[in-house]
């Protein structure tokens, strides 16, 4: 177990550094972003008072500590060998399952769903974790069956493991999070060496699921669905995000306002500025230039990714990498999608960006496996 | 080690990568690049909001800045009704009933309506801050009872000025519409505006700049300052309108003129009214008879025919004229008689218009004038035509067109068929006290902005020069003999020369075309006469009892002259007072009228002797008394008189207690 500590100079030599730079890049743009966002109200309200005005956002500078803690996390996974998981998958995705029922039995919510513990000034959610071991879990599974395979079970197996937390997840409820179970199994089954037809009854099988679940939706988020189609129809309530999210980004031209200038942030109009809507604080603030440079590292570490996963010494690394990879990208996706009103407003946090203490402990996480399949390209065998 | 498939699915996954990295850039540009106006306006939209300043309506002041008319901000109360519980309006309303002593019934049905509906309007400021702890109370939200600012006029001082000044009605943002006087005449500069102006806004916490200093000054009208001073006034309206009612009369009007500039110092009306509770007025006090009311003038008409027989050196105060002696003047059938009492025969000029002689005057206007000449002169000092004063309702009077038989120019020269107002008589008498110049007269001294940027100022504006100065002299003289003996002895100042002319005009009953018993009772005086600063005209209409202008307006001068002098700092004509007395004004005061009274009382014992002298048919001793005192009483034995001399009586003959005859001839030297 000793052996899984070992890291060499070697390895160092063989991290991406490069997409290490990326991470760290947008963390910061992250971080003043947020910043930019939070600061003129708080300065404006500190002044009204009559109190000191900050140097920066007090929630920036908590999401410093939690990008400092983030680290200290990043390294962890880097240095502790990723095949550990392999031993310990099954585990963490049981643990992982045991701590979300554990949220529903409680029924204890904050902001409407029961996805936190509290631990001390923290506040964890099980649920960013459960996406790791989950694809954990499901890299294991597959990588036990590499290459083109055939039978249903392929298809069958894999959506039971990612249903069971996916379940839990939607109950919370936390549809976006829970969301992301989908397309990332997807991915991974796909990658796997899905056939095309398993490929096409997948489909069907969601559109069936659409159909079924449609109905069951709350009526807040058949609302979403609805004022996604046409978001002028109620402006002041339920459009209201989606129309201030588009407003936010239409007002910014290409070099943006200059930070902390954002009008919509700093006037309160943009709902959830530093998290779900981040985007949008950041085009303001930054402009077209600004987006595009945050657009382009995203891509830089995907494509990096992807080049890990390719060139990865086993069928569970490159399961791993694939199914980490699709976690950020689906993320990005939906949230990107979401302010740009491409798709409909799921609530996902924007990685690396947006306000959120588990959310960028997690990200860094995933960021630090990947690191750790991409300097552990030769084949171990310590069974 | 990977199946080929493997990789042909990984760089398929970097293709889609890139595909959706393509498709949000675009979606991306679509929004900033091309969409960018749309979005940007509705961000404006939001993000700027309209703020109003309401109108704020000018003061009006006084000559020494003292505020006649203001505006005080006062608050209208709204509620927002959706953010009202039901379950409050109960009680809601019952409490606001109590603060707005308003029936719990009416604001409970205001509160059931929706929308923004107005609660109360013009409540004070002590009624907003108790609502606004009752919002608190409730526990509402801040926008439930909401308050709007509107202005509301205030005439601190009520009745004072009332005619000047107007007043004003109500519109949508307070009392912003002049209705009558200066508020009338100048609302275009004095009203306020409505303004509004973009300002950023906070969601959920208002505006965060404020307007431009420059913009909520354009709301506010400009301020007005009259010419008028605010003492002087109240004397004059004081007096007046103890005059008014002391005599029973229906009004009266009082213009207190500065002699060489025009300016109005103060302009009284009786009846007036309080501009404060005006809706209990009725049109007959607002009325501005200064202004809107024509009089035929009567005898102090006889001033202005003087200066055209003066001025045009057609006689001298000096030349003699049959004053008839009690006979009548004939004009083909009409005949004009002295009043009982002003019986004269032939007499200087001045003599007979000291007493106010109709005959004597009448034979001077008959004989040394003619018509063209004496209407080109009463046109000239005004008569006919708007004195163009910058206050609404002026009318202009009449003087007879066509041409002017013998009758209508007697009639004219002594104040009849010729019709004209207080305003109109007062500005001709100032052209007489100033050396013969008609000046405009003004009552706005000027216009300031508030930011006290000078709009509009008023200088003495000359119209024409109507007569010399000599002749205005030589007219002055004749005016003071008025005062100083003759029929205007009640508007003697101490210390001070005054100038002046009685009228007393029968009143034309307009229905009939007759003549009446009823009289108009008026007195022009001009003080100091010797340096003519102040002119004041009164007239008072139809008094019961005393009738005469020396009688009824000629004290109610001498009291508004005092005043004005002091206030003024006006120095006496003479300096034989006792420094003392002068510095101690209430010793003075109190030993005038003590000694007035003594003098008063020695006077009525000798007139009582005079009379049962007189009775008995002998002569009294006339020694002390003045012209007319002397004509009155010897006119009641039927005597003839003949003066030598102004002055006191001081010499006469037969000798007092002598045996007199009916239509003895007397003879009475003054000194």
């Amino acid at each position: 177990m000793l052996e899984s500590l070992k890291f060499s100079r070697r390895q160092l030599g063989e991290l991406d550094w490069l997409m290490l730079l990326c991470v760290l890049g947008l963390t910061w743009i992250g971080l003043f972003t947020i910043d930019g966002s939070l600061f003129p109200v708080e300065a404006d309200r500190a002044e009204a008072a009559g109190a000191e005005i900050p140097l920066v956002a007090s929630l920036a500078a908590k999401q410093f500590v939690f990008w400092i803690l983030s680290l200290g996390a990043l390294i962890a996974a880097v240095v502790i060998d990723y095949r550990v998981l392999k031993k310990i998958a099954w585990l963490l995705y049981i643990v992982g399952i045991a701590a979300l029922v554990f949220l529903l039995i409680r029924q204890e919510t904050i902001k409407g769903a029961s996805s936190w513990f509290k631990l001390g000034p923290l506040r964890l959610q099980p649920s960013e974790f459960v996406k790791i071991s989950t694809v954990a879990a499901l890299a294991l599974w597959l990588s036990k069956r590499p290459g083109e395979t055939k039978g249903w079970a392929q298809l069958i197996v894999p959506m039971l493991i990612a249903g069971v937390p996916f379940v839990l997840i939607y109950e919370q409820p936390d549809i976006g999070t829970a969301a992301i179970f989908l397309p990332v199994t997807f991915a991974m089954v796909w990658a796997a060496g899905l056939r095309k037809r398993y490929v096409l009854a997948a489909a069907v099988a969601f559109m069936l699921a659409a159909i079924v679940i449609y109905p069951r939706l709350k009526e807040y988020q058949k609302q979403r669905i609805e004022v996604f189609l046409n978001p002028e129809a109620d402006p002041q309530h339920a459009g209201y995000n989606i129309i201030q999210a588009q407003i936010t980004i239409g007002s910014g031209q290409l070099f943006g306002k200059g930070w902390r200038e954002g009008t919509q942030s700093r006037w309160e109009y943009l709902p959830e500025n530093h998290t779900d809507f981040i985007f949008c604080s950041l085009v303001e603030q930054f402009g077209f230039v600004g987006a595009a440079v945050v657009l382009g590292l995203y891509l830089a570490i995907l494509l990096r990714a992807l080049a890990i996963a390719q060139t990865s010494a086993e069928w569970f690394g490159s399961y791993l990498t694939i199914g980490l990879v699709a976690i950020i990208l689906t993320h990005i996706l939906l949230n990107v999608g979401m302010v740009l009103r491409i798709f409909p407003v799921t609530g996902l946090p924007l990685p690396f960006l947006s306000y959120g203490g588990s959310f960028l402990l997690a990200n860094y996480i995933v960021f630090g496996l990947i690191l750790n399949v991409g300097i552990r390209k030769e084949y171990y065998d310590y069974t | 080690m990977f199946h080929k498939f493997y990789r042909g699915r990984i760089i398929l996954a970097l293709f889609l990568f890139w595909a959706a990295t393509i498709g949000i850039v675009v979606r991306l540009a679509f929004l900033q690049f091309v969409n960018h106006a749309y979005w940007q306006e509705l961000a404006n939209e939001q993000q700027q909001s309209t703020v109003t300043v309401k109108p704020h309506r000018g003061h009006i002041y006084s000559r020494n800045h003292v505020a006649l008319a203001s505006s005080q901000q006062m608050n209208s109360l709204y509620a927002t009704t959706a953010v009202i519980p039901e379950s409050l309006h109960y009680d809601l309303a019952e409490e606001l009933g109590k603060i707005l002593d308003m029936k719990r019934g009416e604001i409970h049905k205001v509160l059931k309506r929706k929308g923004y509906p107005p609660i109360a309007r013009k409540i004070t400021l002590e009624q907003t801050e108790r609502i606004k702890a009752l919002s608190s109370k409730f526990e509402m939200h801040e926008q439930a009872l909401y308050f709007q600012k509107e202005s509301k006029r205030i005439y601190p001082f009520g009745e004072l000025c009332s005619h000047i000044l107007g007043f004003t009605e109500f519109d949508d943002l307070g009392d912003n519409i002049g209705v009558a006087g200066i508020e009338l005449k100048y609302n275009e500069q004095i009203k306020g505006e409505l303004k509004s102006g973009r300002t950023r806004r906070i969601l959920g916490a208002g505006n965060m700049d404020a307007l431009t200093e420059q913009l909520v000054q354009s709301a506010y009208g400009d301020d007005v300052t009259l010419t008028i001073d605010e003492s002087i006034q109240d004397v004059a309206e004081k007096a007046l309108r103890n005059q008014v009612n002391q005599c029973k009369a229906a009004a009266g009007c009082l213009i207190v003129m500065h002699a060489s500039s025009g300016e109005i110092l103060a302009m009284a009306n009786v009846p007036a009214f309080d501009l404060n509770e005006r809706g209990d007025s009725q049109a007959f006090q607002r009325r501005n008879r200064c202004l809107t009311d024509v009089i035929e003038p009567g005898s102090v008409m006889k001033t202005f025919a003087a200066a055209a027989l003066l001025n045009e050196g057609l006689a001298e105060p000096e030349t003699m004229v049959d004053c008839g002696n009690g006979r009548p003047l004939y004009i083909g059938k009409r005949a004009i008689r002295d009043a009982p009492g002003h019986r004269l025969d032939r007499a200087m000029y001045q003599e007979a218009f000291q007493f106010s002689s109709n005959v004597g005057c009448g034979r001077m206007a008959l004989d040394f004038l003619d018509s063209p000449t004496l209407r080109e002169y009463i046109q000239k000092f005004g008569f006919g035509r708007k004195t163009g004063v910058e206050l609404p309702g002026e009318v202009a009077g009449n003087v007879p067109s066509g041409n002017w038989t013998p009758s209508t120019r007697v009639s004219v020269g002594m104040g009849y068929e010729v019709s004209a107002t207080a305003m109109q008589l007062t500005s001709a008498l100032a052209c007489v006290a100033n050396g013969g110049v008609l000046m405009q007269p003004y009552i706005v001294k000027e216009i300031r902005k508030p930011s006290g940027e000078l709009v509009e100022e008023t200088r003495p504006k000359p119209v024409d020069r109507v007569i010399s100065t000599l002749a205005s002299k030589k007219l002055l003289k004749m005016m003071e003999a008025v005062v100083d003996e003759g029929t205007a002895t009640k508007a003697q100042i101490d210390g001070y020369r005054i100038a002046g002319k009685t009228g007393t005009a029968q009143k034309l009953n307009p229905e009939t075309g007759v003549y009446e018993n009823r009289y108009v009772a008026s007195f022009g005086g001009i003080v100091p006469a010797d340096n003519p600063q102040l002119v004041i005209y009164c007239c008072i209409d139809d008094p019961q009892g005393l009738k005469y202008g020396g009688d009824v307006a000629a004290p109610v001068f001498r009291i508004v002259a005092m005043h004005a002098l002091k206030v003024l700092s006006i120095e006496p004509s003479e300096y034989h007072l006792d420094p003392e007395l002068i510095i101690d004004e209430q010793a003075r005061q109190l030993r005038m009228t003590q000694a007035a009274d003594s003098v008063q009382q020695d006077a009525s014992n000798r007139e009582r002797q005079r009379e049962a002298t007189l009775a008995a048919g002998r002569m009294p001793d006339l020694r002390g008394l003045t012209m007319r005192e002397v004509a009155v009483q010897l006119a009641k034995s039927g005597a003839r008189v003949k003066f030598t001399g102004t002055g006191l009586a001081h010499k006469q003959s037969p000798a007092a207690d002598e045996p007199l005859r009916r239509s003895q001839l007397c003879e009475v030297s003054f000194e």
